[in-house]
């Protein structure tokens, strides 16, 4: 599947924002609004141009309020439990409460991780950019960055 | 044991025994009820008695306690002994039917006994109990050790980081009894006029997904509030710098390589959080040298912090922005750049008349 360039640097610019968001989160912790700015703006410009994002980035963002997520600051994460089924980890944002559930499923594969997904997509995007982003204030970015463009 | 007045009566506090048994009834009792002041014991005197009377481990506690005036502290010292044998310990029967096997538990840690001849007074004895509670507490923080961070994947963040995140946690987790301040509780009082119960949400069942949010939450909660007052500009430039690394890499290059067109091809769907702007010509003149680090952008303006670490919103019609990289400015006419910063990668440009201010 031939890559489009303007798709390219759309996925920089998500990119770019989801490290922004971090950025500004790191600098002042209680500046929340600006990551959801951030965020918002990231998720819009993906909805537009229905853009794939991998599960990573997903789950630290809010899909009600689009904060960015971040277990402490921003959100508050949880292990629950159901007696038929295995343990739940449940994140709920701090600023909406909207609260979101992941299965704690040690052998779940992400569907973006599937070697049946990747026969799909032959070539990869150019990880060109992930490798420069690298800055002493987005340290947990480090495992999204390759993500976002699907590697 | 007689209450004699300490050798040197430095400080004036009380000191309050409790869980020793022996010198607790003695102490207090004699003067429960009455206007004078308790005894003062300076720690020396009181570490000699406990070893007179057989006790070998000590655990000793501070307490501070304010007035409500806030104008006394008032240090209680409270010291709880590990009786040297088991039969004069008293057992505590909770009374909830195994009240027997229940057993109040003392604290385990034990100290090495001090000796009053190396405990001067009181203050010194802070000063070791400080030392003392340092060296247990200095590996929490500590840093991580490098092989630590290799398999974690963090780092550990320098203190003043660490502060800022800290206190952003608690701000968060501690709730905030804003109704119980003594002001407003002696200023109003609520009347509880009847009683409803709330109803419960029955349809938290059928959505479990999210919904989204309507125009008047969006509103409630996305915008820029009080914070740039306590928001500088230093904090944006670590921003400007990741902002300038993404540029340079999305145009893959420098001026002496690529040709204008092509970078400002990539300029056109590129993200401006971030970058240094400067306004260059506008129709209102008030506007014209405006520089800062765009924050955020709207449909029609953008907001800018300056370097006095003020907010300003400049529209985007009837300017023109110059946005400098590593030499190569590029002048934007904002008239053009009307849309929403999202809106504006997905939009294909058409080449309209330009506008002349």
């Amino acid at each position: 599947m031939a890559q489009h360039i303007k798709d390219k640097e759309a996925y920089q610019r998500l990119n770019y924002l989801y490290q922004a968001a971090h950025c500004v989160l790191s600098q002042n912790p209680e500046n929340v609004e600006l990551a959801r700015f951030y965020s918002f703006t990231q998720r819009t410009i993906a909805r537009r141009l229905v853009l794939r994002q991998d599960p990573s980035v997903k789950r630290t963002l809010c899909k009600k309020c689009f904060s960015l997520l971040i277990p402490g600051i921003t959100a508050t994460t949880r292990q629950r439990r159901k007696k038929r089924k295995t343990r739940f980890t449940v994140m709920k944002c701090l600023s909406c409460g909207q609260s979101k559930t992941l299965l704690n499923n040690p052998d779940y594969c992400l569907w973006a991780d599937d070697p049946k997904a990747q026969q799909d997509q032959q070539k990869k995007p150019d990880p060109g950019n992930s490798a420069q982003h690298q800055t002493k204030h987005t340290k947990p970015d480090r495992r999204f960055l390759a993500k976002i463009l699907g590697i | 044991m007689t209450n004699r007045p300490a050798a040197r009566p430095s400080y004036k506090w009380p000191l309050m025994m409790s869980r020793v048994k022996i010198i607790r009834d003695r102490g207090r009792s004699k003067y429960a009820g009455s206007k004078v002041d308790p005894p003062v014991f300076s720690f020396a005197t009181v570490a000699r008695l406990l070893q007179q009377q057989g006790v070998s481990s000590v655990i000793y506690l501070f307490v501070v306690v304010y007035t409500p005036a806030q104008q006394v502290a008032v240090i209680h010292l409270i010291v709880g002994c590990q009786p040297p044998n088991r039969k004069t310990k008293k057992k505590c029967f909770t009374g909830r039917g195994r009240g027997r096997r229940r057993r109040r538990r003392t604290t385990t840690t034990r100290v090495r006994p001090l000796r009053p001849e190396t405990v001067p007074d009181l203050h010194t004895f802070c000063r070791t109990l400080q030392k003392v509670v340092r060296m247990d507490e200095a590996p929490v923080q500590a840093r991580i050790p490098p092989d630590l961070v290799k398999l974690l994947g963090v780092t550990s963040q320098p203190s003043s980081r660490a502060e800022a995140f800290t206190q952003a946690f608690l701000r968060t987790s501690i709730q905030h009894r804003t109704r119980h301040d003594l002001k407003s509780m002696l200023s109003h009082k609520a009347v509880v006029l009847g009683y409803s119960r709330p109803k419960k949400e029955r349809a938290k069942r059928s959505s479990k997904k999210a919904k989204g949010l309507n125009a008047r939450q969006k509103r409630a909660m996305k915008i820029f509030q009080i914070q740039p007052q306590h928001q500088r500009y230093e904090l944006f430039l670590p921003l400007h710098e990741l902002w300038r690394q993404y540029i340079i890499d999305l145009c893959a290059g420098l001026k002496p390589t690529s040709n204008p067109q092509l970078v400002q091809q990539k300029l056109l769907k590129a993200d401006f959080h971030g970058a240094i702007l400067t306004v260059v010509r506008s129709k209102c003149p008030s506007y014209v040298g405006t520089t800062g680090i765009l924050v955020q952008e709207f449909k029609h303006i953008f907001k800018i912090i300056t370097k006095e670490d003020r907010l300003k919103v400049i529209p985007k019609r009837n300017s023109v922005f110059a946005v400098e990289i590593d030499g190569f400015v590029s002048h934007i006419y904002g008239s053009k750049f009307e849309q929403r910063a999202s809106e504006r990668s997905a939009k294909k440009f058409k080449v309209r008349g330009t506008i002349d201010l």
